[in-house]
């Protein structure tokens, strides 16, 4: 007996507006559709009316949890068209910003996450761990989000070394709770039996899909623009890319973590690296020509294409975020998969639906009963606990208790 | 592989006309015709192994541009795919099926611009609201906005302006 469950147009997982289809044999998901738009706000077709300063203010509030990621990535695409080299001081300073962003944008999705099967002690402690981070953000730039600090060529404000090192004060603090965090989600048994081949998304479909970021690194995919075609500081600092094989969501989540370590590692390095000087370059006109901007957002890779006729406006500006090559990835993850296994394979890829720009809700067609997120947070909260009381243990991260008693 | 070497590849695998336009040493672009694009999606998707990144659909006076971005991630550069679909006759292969990857930007770039792509599985709307016809793309130059909002009573304070005037 076939039934369509729609999801939406509110996530069940991220409150935003997009609606998922999913059409269910029993509690076996066989077909999944897809809309979008809800949140549709005609960025590219505004950026042709405004001039390229106002178009990095734009791009800026395409999402708000990227707002570095699609700023310098616009900066990237106009630079390329130029065919400028921007100051040394100035990529360091963009390196600096894009970690912290990629620091908090993975706690927020392991957060959300452990809420979503269930286990919110991983969901407070990760929001908790992110508040530093933000107000680091705060001190640095003097906003924890859309801070304006990015320009072509440059960024507009310098950075106080003096505030640097009370960064490096901020990650002394958060990366032994970031180890535990890592140590806990590798130990914990229930955490495990909950994600282990859970959404798998194989190799080959992740090649063919095109998948990006962490989505296809913990597929076996080893792709990373910051050192496939290195932007900002990166090829001057040292550090490693994050594969994993597996393909389901605990490869997901730990890849996740586990970047969360090498972006403090880079930290560390761009701050005793970080030369003093010029900050900025002045643009006295955009020549007609097209560049190709590309940047590795905490989801993936962003690319941004942009062509110039001449004068102040871009003729065209085409946005491309990682989400939206991500998000059709669940053709082939999410067949076959339980209903109650759907709403963390649907949160795995760390859709952003500002970014890509419509629902998923449940409904029954024989008794006509809408399942609401709340519903589906039940199912899967009660197959965690399922699973825990299987294993004889209690339901709610015993290994982080342990963590917290020493 | 870097570009010089890729283009050679590609010139004694395709066997067609291409028209090659070296922007840096990490991006070129590449013209093609529209009848050999599948063909040549095929041999840099499938053969040489490149991700399919995005495709821009642009407006331009001899008709409608398709650009496909594929980028070679060990070889650190992007090539880029140009292609026209004229006005008249507004058709591509749709690459979906070689390349899944493209489902949705095919389905968005017929939602804006009106180009049709023949051989897509699943084409409807994306991104278009219902408020628009099925014949009004946003994106073409054509496109009169002030009159569409105007159609749709979504221009804000229309009617207290015109009173200040009397």
């Amino acid at each position: 007996m076939r039934s369509i469950i729609p999801i939406g147009p509110f996530h069940p997982l991220q409150d935003e507006p997009e609606n998922f289809l999913l059409t269910v044999e029993g509690e076996t998901v066989v077909d999944i559709d897809v809309n979008l738009g809800y949140i549709h706000k005609g960025i590219e077709l505004l950026a042709q009316q405004k001039t390229y300063d106002q178009v990095v203010f734009l791009v800026e509030r395409i999402c708000g949890i990227c707002s570095i990621t699609h700023t310098v990535c616009f900066c990237n695409a106009v630079e390329d068209l130029l065919k400028i080299e921007i100051p040394e001081r100035a990529k360091y300073i963009r390196t600096i910003l894009g970690e912290i962003e990629r620091i908090h944008s993975h706690l927020l999705w392991m957060g959300l996450a452990g809420h979503f099967i269930g286990y919110n002690t991983v969901f407070m402690w990760t929001w908790k761990y992110r508040e530093p981070i933000l107000d680091m953000m705060e001190i640095l730039t003097g906003n924890r989000q859309s801070c304006g600090m990015l320009k072509v060529g440059g960024v507009r404000r310098d950075l106080d070394n003096q505030k640097l090192s009370q960064l490096l004060k901020t990650l002394d603090e958060l990366e032994p709770k970031i180890k535990m965090l890592a140590d806990a989600v590798q130990d914990d048994p229930v955490l495990k039996a909950r994600l282990e081949n859970v959404g798998t998304l194989t190799r080959k479909d992740a090649i063919d899909y095109c998948v990006v970021g962490p989505t296809a690194r913990a597929s076996g995919v080893n792709i990373d623009v910051r050192r496939d075609d290195p932007y900002a500081a990166y090829p001057y600092l040292d550090w490693d890319v994050i594969v994993l094989n597996q393909g389901d969501v605990y490869a997901k989540f730990l890849v996740r973590v586990l970047e969360t370590l090498e972006s403090i590692k880079i930290l560390r390095q761009a701050v005793q690296k970080i030369p003093a000087g010029d900050f900025q370059l002045q643009i006295r006109e955009v020549p007609p020509g097209e560049g190709i901007g590309r940047y590795e957002a905490p989801r993936g890779e962003d690319i941004h294409y942009v062509r110039s006729n001449g004068t102040n406006f871009p003729e065209r500006l085409k946005v491309r975020a990682p989400s939206y090559i991500n998000i059709p990835s669940f053709y082939a993850s999410c067949i076959n998969q339980q209903v109650a296994d759907v709403t963390i394979t649907l949160a795995a890829v760390d859709p952003c639906y500002s970014c890509t720009e419509r629902m998923i809700s449940a409904k029954d067609i024989r008794s006509n009963h809408l399942w609401s997120q709340k519903d589906l947070i039940e199912i899967s909260s009660q197959k965690t606990i399922k699973i825990a009381s299987e294993l004889g243990i209690e339901p709610d991260l015993p290994i982080l208790k342990k963590y917290l008693l020493r | 592989m870097d570009i010089k070497e890729f283009v050679e590849i590609l010139n004694n695998k395709s066997k067609v006309q291409i028209e090659v336009q070296q922007h840096s040493h990490k991006r070129v672009y590449i013209r093609i015709n529209r009848e050999n694009l599948k063909h040549i999606a095929q041999i840099i998707f499938r053969d040489l192994g490149a991700k399919f990144s995005i495709s821009t659909g642009i407006h331009i006076r001899e008709g409608f541009e398709v650009l496909y971005h594929f980028t070679f991630d060990k070889d650190k550069f992007i090539c880029t795919l140009r292609t026209l679909a004229p006005h008249d006759d507004p058709v591509l292969d749709s690459l979906a099926t070689v390349i899944p990857g493209t489902l949705w930007i095919e389905r968005e770039i017929h939602d804006i611009l009106g180009v049709q792509f023949t051989g897509h599985p699943a084409m409807k709307r994306l991104v278009k609201s219902e408020f628009l016809e099925e014949n009004e793309f946003p994106f073409r130059k054509d496109f009169n906005i002030k009159k569409f909002k105007e159609k749709h009573g979504l221009l804000p304070n229309s009617q207290p302006q015109k009173e200040l005037q009397k």
